[in-house]
């Protein structure tokens, strides 16, 4: 991940960030890897999907899945709401969709003060984040992208084959 | 490694590959050219391992170079023919071109590499140039003495290969290009058409500005037509001729016949012929295997071909041709074929099929238990392999892109094996669908049939067994699903006392059942889009589709889901149940099944039915002791049971149907007091204990007994002045003509000798093709005509049909063949097998019309041929 910060390091120094808002958390993910900001709630429910996969929808002619961060950070699901957005992010070669409770500003940080994360951060929830940055009014936790798609998928495969596999090969 | 570099290496590891891609296919044809040595090809090969010996010498890939330069030294031996080519040169050239193709795929370790053997064997036979022809005879096919065992038999694939032949089969091109070339000509057309959409665009952009309706249609007309073009030119440039995947096939044949000390040729058709890569893809391990298969099963060894009249040298026909919107590629061997009852055995030592089973199962079902999971012994390892697969993995792999396998066989003639497959993956119909709010596509090639079950009815077809849902339907049990439990994440209330309940019969893995879902859409063309990494795990989902409105619809996997909810073949309880109705003991004939008095049950078989009529009883007329019915202007004879057979009077009731069916030229009808049903008859019927004139025997259905009415017998006892006119003898010069008949039911047997004799046919009856075989052969007297059902244990219909044309003293012999069903691929079996005539079965005026036109015919055209041969 540290490849991560290299690489979206500005010349100046600075970096970019979209912030928003899931339930008490703001987060942050680099401008140049978010795609576009929409509302789109024409979801399609994936039947047997992970828990965190609300669905899929069309963009475009794309079909791009859309996972509630909610149930990611291990929050109640998010409920429909006005502000709720989609956050369209490029991961690994994909397109994904991020649900966000509320996007806030772009928020403009100088590499030099993102800081490791604070002690009440780590553990379960910290391995989410790439660090946090300070705020006037509070912190900016610097969202992993890539940690974060792999660990919405992980309860996808619980699924038991056996019984299949066992009956071909008697 | 700067940038430019790997740029410059990545251009040469493509350009080498493209090379030696070539570089094989020309050795093998220099190899075939042998003494007639063409210099200008030796020269092509040349060439190409020269300019990768360059670019490699200079790219520092000291072993790719030093390897290019030994196989170049022997190709310039070879041009200036101070080498002749030999099998063994061969051989080590392709051996080198493997070994410096897995170098170039791993370029970055390709100094690494040992090539000491390849180098040592080459320049050993390039030192040999003064002593040449001293003991390689130029290009005769020297028969390897390693002895392989092989039994021509369905465990397919499972003998030893050659590391080459596999070396070669799993290297070639075919696992996920990352690019593929595309003729500058669709690029143009592709940036023309682009070109055009944005022209399209503005107008868009200018009418919905100006808010003119009238040219809005003009503007979505064109921007219609330029969308399907534009699909068109870029499912195009998806198109790659097969010929890529079919020239690695000589090589295949070459290597593996060397191995089994067999001799056989291969002989490509249809190159050109193109299909979507994805599907060009996928189709490469399977193929390799089919012909391998044929190779190392089919074909025999060069001292049984001769044994047998064939040339030592056996042929593998590999053909591609476009048919009915779908490409089919045929492999086609002239070897052994595949001995059935070998399979059988196998099949019942394997617990497939009961000993009882096997024997009355026709022979093209026994050829397709190759195809059977369990039958094949050879242990899967892997698909890329293409080595230890079976045929059901080959069977599998192809049903998984929307194709189809299907295989025949000639007893000491030879095998052909079909593999149909779509053109394309990305666009495929399918039926829409819907559980609650959400829409799903099902595949098209997957659904047999829609059945709609109204919740009324009265015999319900839904029924527990084991604590799973089976749908009865025609006499079959299919294991049910309900697509709404099955994907229980559509936790939707469920709609509140469903009149009817829609299901949709799929098939998937041979396995068959119904899937229940709430409504029904249309059948629509879906463009098939990739589900996301988070959903590749799903296995009820095949992927998704954009449908009309802009939402996602789902794909459902058939076979996911069949698999999800723990079906499958070989599962206890109602699949083998299920499966024993697959596999029927007896054929089935659709038949009506109605009741006279509330607990007497009759049925009459469907095919002799023209129509039914509802009437009012009072339309009734008397006339005589007889009953008519008058309507269009015309009075037709009725029938009521209770006067002929031992059956209770009729119901006093307001309304009746009528069976109107054709007798001796004119329609009868048969009143029945109440139909209830649709049902598949089994033919194993009981023709003794109910036995009566009018009713030809009993059957149980329902756990009710059900008479077996025969309409005509029953015609004949009512209206005995119309039978009268026909019991005049059809045959020529007073003699009755002779007809023998192959039935394996006993139920048909009879039935269809009574129509014949009551014709004045003399009619001899057989219970299989091999029993009327031997007939045909030991009776004294001639027979004038045969009438056979298709599908009969021992010998089928359309075998006896081949052996009777393919006898000389007997070619004139007409043949009608019988079936309960003529479907068009039938049809064409059976004109193939050289039959005369199709008839459905228990259709009694068509099959007399048949018989006396074709007796007639044989004995106008040929003066009784049969009489004068014997």
């Amino acid at each position: 991940m540290s490849d991560q910060a290299v690489l979206t390091r500005s010349p100046a120094g600075e970096l970019q960030f979209v912030s928003f808002v899931v339930g008490e958390l703001l987060l942050g993910i680099d401008i140049r890897r978010v795609r576009e900001i929409n509302r789109n709630w024409n979801l399609t429910v994936v039947p047997h999907a992970a828990q965190a996969v609300c669905g899929v929808i069309n963009l475009r002619g794309d079909v791009v899945t859309i996972v509630d961060l909610r149930t990611v950070l291990g929050l109640p699901a998010s409920a429909p709401s006005r502000e709720r957005r989609n956050i369209i992010v490029h991961a690994d070669g994909e397109q994904i969709g991020l649900l966000a409770d509320r996007v806030s500003d772009v928020i403009v940080v100088d590499a030099e003060q993102i800081h490791p994360l604070p002690e009440n951060l780590t553990g379960a929830d910290g391995e989410f984040f790439q660090g946090v940055f300070k705020l006037d009014h509070g912190l900016l936790a610097i969202l992993d992208v890539e940690r974060t798609m792999s660990l919405a998928g992980h309860d996808v495969d619980a699924k038991p084959s056996a019984p299949r596999v066992s009956s071909r090969s008697h | 490694m700067s940038h430019n570099d790997s740029d410059l290496t990545q251009e040469f590891v493509t350009e080498s590959l493209e090379h030696l891609s070539d570089v094989e296919r020309r050795l093998l044809d220099i190899e075939a050219a042998g003494a007639n040595l063409d210099v200008e090809l030796v020269n092509t090969v040349f060439r190409a391992v020269h300019s990768t010996k360059g670019a490699a010498g200079f790219l520092g890939f000291e072993r790719i170079s030093d390897l290019s330069h030994e196989l170049e030294n022997l190709l310039n031996l070879q041009r200036t023919r101070e080498l002749a080519t030999s099998h063994r040169t061969t051989d080590a050239m392709l051996r080198a071109v493997d070994c410096l193709r897995g170098m170039l795929q791993d370029v970055e370790h390709s100094n690494d590499v040992d090539i000491s053997s390849h180098v040592q064997e080459l320049q050993a036979l390039a030192s040999r140039e003064g002593a040449l022809n001293s003991e390689d005879q130029p290009t005769a096919r020297q028969e390897p003495s390693i002895p392989v065992a092989c039994e021509d038999l369905g465990e397919r694939g499972s003998s030893d290969e050659s590391s080459a032949a596999k070396s070669a089969a799993s290297s070639s091109p075919a696992g996920g290009e990352k690019s593929i070339r595309v003729s500058v000509a669709i690029l143009d057309r592709l940036m023309t058409l682009a070109g055009e959409l944005v022209l399209g665009r503005n107008q868009l952009l200018q009418v919905v500005e100006s808010r003119d309706a009238a040219c809005l249609d003009a503007v979505s007309a064109r921007i219609d037509q330029i969308t399907s073009e534009l699909q068109e030119a870029v499912m195009h440039s998806r198109m790659q001729p097969i010929g890529t995947v079919f020239s690695r096939f000589s090589r295949v044949v070459r290597d593996l016949s060397g191995l089994l000390g067999k001799q056989c040729r291969l002989v490509v058709e249809g190159n050109e012929v193109e299909l979507d890569k994805t599907i060009l893809e996928a189709i490469g391990d399977p193929l390799t295997h089919l012909v391998r298969n044929s190779l190392d099963h089919g074909v025999e060894r060069p001292e049984d071909r001769v044994r047998r009249g064939k040339p030592a040298s056996g042929t593998i026909h590999l053909t591609a041709r476009h048919q009915a919107g779908k490409v089919l590629i045929s492999i086609v061997d002239d070897g052994a074929g595949i001995n059935t009852d070998k399979v059988k055995q196998k099949a019942i030592a394997a617990g497939i099929l009961t000993v009882e089973q096997a024997s009355e199962m026709p022979e093209r079902e026994a050829m397709r238990l190759i195809f059977h999971p369990g039958l094949s012994t050879a242990e899967k390892v892997s698909e890329v392999s293409g080595r230890g697969v079976g045929m059901d993995v080959v069977r599998t792999n192809i049903e998984k892109i929307g194709g189809a396998v299907d295989v025949e066989s000639r007893s000491g003639a030879g095998t052909t094996i079909q593999v149909q497959l779509p053109l394309t993956l990305a666009i495929i119909p399918s039926l829409i669908v819907h559980v609650g709010d959400e829409r799903f596509a099902i595949p098209q090639n997957h659904i047999v049939e829609l059945v709609r079950v109204k919740a009324g009815e009265s015999a319900v077809p839904v029924e527990r067994i084991n604590g799973r849902e089976v749908l009865r339907l025609r006499g079959r049990l299919l294991p049910l699903l309900r697509l709404r439990d099955t994907l229980t994440a559509c936790s939707v209330a469920s709609t509140n006392a469903v009149d009817a309940m829609n299901v949709i019969v799929v098939e998937a893995d041979q396995l068959r059942y119904g899937l229940a879902v709430d409504g029904l859409h249309d059948s629509e063309e879906i463009v098939v889009k990739p589900l996301g990494r988070h959903l590749k795990n799903c296995r009820c989902l095949a992927g998704a589709t954009v449908l009309g409105d802009g939402r996602v619809a789902l794909i459902l996997d058939v076979a996911g889901i069949a698999g999800h909810s723990h079906l499958s073949n070989s599962n206890a309880g109602t699949s083998n149940e299920e499966d024993q109705n697959k596999q029927p003991r007896h054929e089935t004939q659709p038949a009506l099944l109605f009741t006279n008095a509330a607990d007497e049950r009759f049925a009459v078989p469907m095919a002799v039915i023209r129509r039914i009529e509802r009437i009012r009883a009072d339309q009734l007329e008397m006339i005589g002791e007889k009953e008519f019915l008058t309507y269009r202007d015309s009075s037709l004879p009725l029938i009521s049971m209770h006067r002929h057979l031992r059956v209770k009077p009729r119901p006093n009731q307001q309304r009746l149907s009528v069976l109107v069916f054709e007798f001796e030229g004119r329609e009868l009808g048969l009143i029945v007091p109440n139909i209830l049903d649709i049902v598949e008859l089994s033919t194993g019927a009981d023709t003794a204990t109910l036995r009566e004139p009018g009713v030809i025997g009993s059957v149980v259905i329902d756990r009710k007994a059900t008479r077996i009415i025969d309409v005509f017998e029953l015609a004949g006892l009512a209206h005995p002045e119309l039978a009268r006119a026909a019991a005049r003898p059809s045959g020529a010069a007073g003699r009755k003509s002779r007809i023998l008949l192959a039935e394996d039911s006993e139920f048909f047997r009879r039935q269809v000798t009574v129509f014949l004799e009551s014709h004045g046919h003399e009619t001899v009856g057989c219970e299989d093709g091999q029993a009327a075989w031997d007939e045909l052969n030991e009776s004294l007297e001639p027979y004038d005509l045969v009438v056979t059902d298709v599908e009969m244990p021992r010998l089928n219909g359309f075998e006896l049909c081949r052996r009777i044309k393919d006898e000389e003293r007997f070619t004139n012999l007409p043949v009608i063949a019988l079936t309960s069903l003529a479907g068009q691929e039938d049809v064409d079996r059976g004109s193939a097998a050289g039959v005369d005539e199709y008839q459905v079965k228990m259709d009694r005026d068509q099959l007399l019309g048949a018989v006396s036109r074709l007796l007639k015919e044989a004995s106008r055209e040929h003066r009784r041929p049969a009489l004068v041969a014997t």
